[in-house]
C-alpha cells in the first residue's frame, strides 16, 4: 500500500523500519537522537532505541571515525553529515579509511557504512552550507555516491544503502525534504546501480539529478510544444554509474545536456559528457552540453544564489543550442 | 521498441523485390531470427528474418507485390506497443520510400523509423553513395555504424572518409584503381576506363589479394589416370538426370576434393592467431562469375555428404549466388574454380 509522505517522511520511515529489522543498525550525529536531527530526519528513533541513537561531539572527524570503527567490528552505523560541506572535516576518514578498508584487507574486512549527507543551495544559508559536494566524493573509488530526488527512491535507496557492504555517501537535498509523492508503508529495496529513466523522448537525452530534474522536465514540457521529444536520465547513483543506460539514450537521440547543481569544472557533468563522447562519439548529431552553476561560491545574497544557480532559461536554451546545431 | 521492416536490398544491383509469401500472419509472436517472409528477386529467393523478438502487428506488403528496395513491409512490436506514429510515417513517406531516414534537420531524429544510423555513418555512406537501408547494424540499438558502412563497402572506404585526418591513407585508392582499371582495359596501352569499381568487384580484388597474401604460394601439377572416374560420370549422369539432378564435372572434383582433405589433415591445416588449426569440417568454395564480378558461395560439411546432395547443393549454391553476398561465409581453406569452359589448359590461380 502506499501513500503520500514526504521526503524527509520516507527517509525517516527508512531509518525507523531498518532499525526494526536489523539490531545491528544504529544511528549517530550532531542532535540525532534526542532532538531528531536538525532537519528533522531521525526523529523517533532514540524514543523507541535509546542505546541505539547517539548524539556526539560537534566533530565530523569523530563522527565518521566511530562509524567506521563500529562498522568493521559488524555494526551498520548510520552517521548524519548535517551539511554536507563538512565532509571536509572527516575527509580522511572516508577517504583513506572508509573507501580503502574492503581493498586493504583483501575482501576479508568490510565497511557498511551510511553517511547521509545534506546537500545543495537554495535555502540561502550561505558559503558554508550549500555546497554540492558530489564531484568532491566521486573520485574515491570505494565509496558509492547516492543522490535520490523523490520520496519513493529516498526511502528505497536508503533501505538499499544501508544493507550494502560497502560505504556509501547518501546525499540528501535539503531542498526536496518538503517534496511529496506515493512511498509504500512496506520497507522495499531500490538497486543501487540502476539508472531511471524518467522521461521518453527522441531527440535529447537530459541526465540530472535532484532538484535539476524538476528543470529538465520543465523545459521537456516547453520543447514538447517545439516539437521536440526530451528523455530524462537520472542516474540516481553518481558512482559507480549506470552508463549503460545513459549511452544507449544518447545512441537514440544523438544529444546530451547534462544539467547539474554545482560549479561547472570537474562537476559529474564533465565526467557524463566525457564518457560519452569517449564511448559513443559516432551517434552524437551536436556537442555536448552542460547547464550548471556557475564557478563561484553560493553567496548568501537571495539574489545572488539565485543567479549563480541554473534555471529551467539555461536548459532551455541548451536544448535549443543542440537542436539547431 | 517497434521496428519498421523494409524491403531489403541483397547485393549491391538490386532495386526492387516481390513479396513471394508471408510465413507469419499478423498478430504472430516471432522470435529474433524467425522466417518472416519469402522475397523473390528475378531467379532466387531469399527469406526475410525477424530482427528481434516481437509480435508481427502489421503487414504493409500484400503477397505478390512488388516494391523497391527500402519500401515498408511490415511492422514488428511488443503486443501492446503503440505503432501508431510508426504507420502515420509510413502513409507519409509512402510515395518515397528512398527519403533518408535521420537526415532530416530539427527533430524527429530518424528514432522512430525502425532503421538507425549513426550521423558519421551517414556521411560516409553518402559519400560513397551507399545505399545503407539494407545493412544490417550492429551498433548500439541495431543502428549502422561507420564500421557497418565500411565492411559494406570492402574496407576501401575507409581511406576516402577520413581523407582530412589520415593522409597515409590518402595513396590507396590510387593504388588499387591504377592496377585494376588497367587490367579492365581492352586497348593495349594504359587507360582509365573512367567506371567506378562496384562494391562487389572492389572486395572481389580485394579478397583475391587477401589470398594471395593469406597463403604460401606453390604450384604442383601432375596427371591422373581418371578414365574409371569417367566411366562412372557417364554411367551417373543419366541415373542423376532421371532424379532431375545436373551432374557436373564441378561436383565430382568437389567430392574428389573433400575426399582427400579429410584423409590428408597436414593439406586443411591452417594458421589462426598464430596458432595451428586443422580445419574440420570440410568446406569448400566454389567460384561463381555473375554479371558484375565474382562470388565465391561456400559449400559446407562436404565430406559428409554424398555426390547427390552436393549436387543439389552447388546447383542451388550457384542460383543464389547473383544475389546473394554473404560477408559472414568466407571459403578459408579451398575454393574451386572451373573455367573448363573457356577451352584452357592450364589455369593457374594461387588465390
Amino acid at each position: 500500500m502506499a501513500r503520500k509522505l514526504s521526503y524527509a517522511k520516507a527517509i525517516n520511515e527508512a531509518l525507523h523500519q531498518e532499525m526494526e529489522h536489523d539490531p545491528s543498525v544504529f544511528i549517530l550525529g550532531e542532535d540525532v537522537a534526542r532532538m531528531g536531527g536538525d532537519f528533522g530526519i531521525t526523529q523517533g528513533i532514540w524514543h523507541k532505541w535509546p542505546d541505539r541513537a547517539r548524539d556526539t561531539a560537534l566533530s565530523e572527524s569523530a563522527i565518521i571515525g566511530l562509524s567506521v570503527g563500529s562498522a568493521v567490528c559488524g555494526l551498520r552505523p548510520v552517521a548524519e553529515l548535517m551539511f554536507a560541506d563538512f565532509v571536509t572535516v572527516c575527509y580522511d576518514q572516508l577517504v583513506n579509511n572508509a573507501a580503502k578498508i574492503h581493498f586493504m584487507y583483501g575482501g576479508e574486512a568490510s565497511c557498511p557504512i551510511v553517511v547521509r549527507a545534506v546537500t545543495g543551495s537554495g535555502i540561502r544559508c550561505a558559503y558554508h552550507h550549500s555546497q554540492s559536494i558530489e564531484p568532491w566524493l566521486m573520485n574515491i573509488p570505494g565509496l558509492i555516491i547516492v543522490a535520490p530526488a523523490t520520496p519513493y527512491e529516498a526511502k528505497g535507496m536508503l533501505i538499499s544503502a544501508i544493507r550494502n557492504n560497502d560505504p556509501v555517501v547518501f546525499l540528501e537535498h535539503k531542498l526536496l525534504y518538503n517534496r511529496k509523492g506515493e512511498v509504500p508503508v512496506e520497507p522495499y529495496e531500490i538497486e543501487l546501480f540502476k539508472a531511471e529513466i524518467e522521461r521518453k523522448g527522441d531527440d535529447i537525452t537530459i541526465v540530472a539529478t535532484m532538484r535539476m530534474l524538476d528543470l529538465a522536465h520543465a523545459a521537456a514540457k516547453e520543447l514538447e510544444n517545439e516539437g521536440v521529444g526530451v528523455e530524462i536520465i537520472d542516474p540516481r547513483t553518481l558512482f559507480p554509474l549506470d552508463k549503460r543506460t545513459i549511452i544507449e539514450s544518447v545512441a537514440k537521440t544523438g544529444r546530451l545536456v547534462v544539467v547539474q547543481e554545482g560549479p561547472k569544472v570537474m562537476g559529474f557533468g564533465a565526467e557524463i559528457g566525457a564518457m560519452v563522447s569517449e564511448e559513443i562519439f559516432e551517434y552524437l548529431r551536436a556537442p555536448i552540453k552542460r547547464v550548471t552553476s556557475l564557478d563561484v561560491p553560493i553567496a548568501f545574497s537571495p539574489e545572488l544564489e539565485d543567479y549563480v544557480n541554473p534555471t529551467m532559461d539555461h536548459v532551455l536554451a541548451a536544448c535549443r543550442s543542440v537542436m539547431s546545431f | 521498441m517497434a521496428v519498421l521492416l523494409r524491403m531489403p536490398r541483397y547485393g549491391a544491383n538490386m532495386e526492387e523485390g516481390t513479396l513471394a509469401s508471408w510465413l507469419a500472419a499478423e498478430g504472430d509472436a516471432v522470435s529474433a531470427g524467425d522466417v518472416l517472409c519469402e522475397i523473390e528477386i528475378e531467379k532466387l529467393s531469399n527469406e526475410l528474418e525477424a530482427p528481434e523478438d516481437g509480435v508481427l502487428r502489421a503487414i504493409l506488403c500484400p503477397q505478390g507485390e512488388t516494391l523497391p528496395c527500402g519500401a515498408p513491409l511490415a511492422v514488428l512490436a511488443g503486443a501492446d506497443e503503440d505503432i501508431s506514429a510508426l504507420l502515420t510515417d509510413v502513409s507519409a513517406d509512402a510515395d518515397v520510400p528512398d527519403e533518408v531516414p535521420g537526415s532530416g534537420s530539427g527533430s524527429g531524429s530518424g528514432s522512430g523509423s525502425g532503421l538507425r544510423i549513426t550521423p558519421k555513418a551517414l556521411v560516409l555512406a553518402e559519400e560513397l553513395n551507399i545505399d545503407y537501408r539494407s545493412i544490417a547494424g550492429t551498433g548500439i540499438l541495431g543502428a549502422i555504424t561507420r564500421e557497418d558502412i565500411r565492411a559494406w563497402a570492402g574496407g576501401k572506404a575507409s581511406a576516402k572518409a577520413v581523407n582530412t585526418k589520415k593522409p597515409d591513407e590518402l595513396s590507396k585508392p590510387a593504388e588499387t584503381s591504377g592496377p585494376a582499371g588497367a587490367a579492365n582495359a581492352v586497348k593495349p596501352s594504359e587507360s582509365r576506363n573512367g567506371a567506378r569499381m562496384s562494391t562487389i568487384r572492389k572486395v572481389t580484388a580485394r579478397r583475391m589479394m587477401e589470398s594471395l597474401s593469406g597463403s604460401a604460394q606453390s604450384t604442383i601439377m601432375m596427371d591422373a589416370d581418371i578414365t574409371d572416374l569417367v566411366k562412372a560420370y557417364k554411367v551417373l549422369k543419366p541415373v542423376f538426370a532421371a532424379d532431375g539432378i545436373k551432374l557436373s564435372w564441378t561436383a565430382v572434383i568437389l567430392k574428389a576434393a573433400a575426399e582427400t582433405l579429410t584423409r590428408h589433415p597436414g593439406i586443411r591445416t591452417i594458421i589462426e592467431g598464430g596458432e595451428l588449426l586443422t580445419t574440420y569440417p570440410i568446406d569448400i568454395g566454389v567460384a561463381v562469375d555473375v554479371d558484375y564480378g565474382l562470388v565465391v558461395p561456400v559449400l559446407r560439411k562436404l565430406d559428409a555428404k554424398p555426390l547427390k546432395t552436393i549436387c543439389r547443393e552447388l546447383a542451388a549454391a550457384i542460383d543464389r549466388a547473383g544475389g546473394i553476398w554473404d560477408r559472414k561465409n568466407l571459403p578459408r581453406l579451398l575454393s574451386i574454380a572451373s573455367i573448363g569452359y573457356a577451352e584452357c589448359e592450364v589455369f593457374h590461380s594461387d588465390p
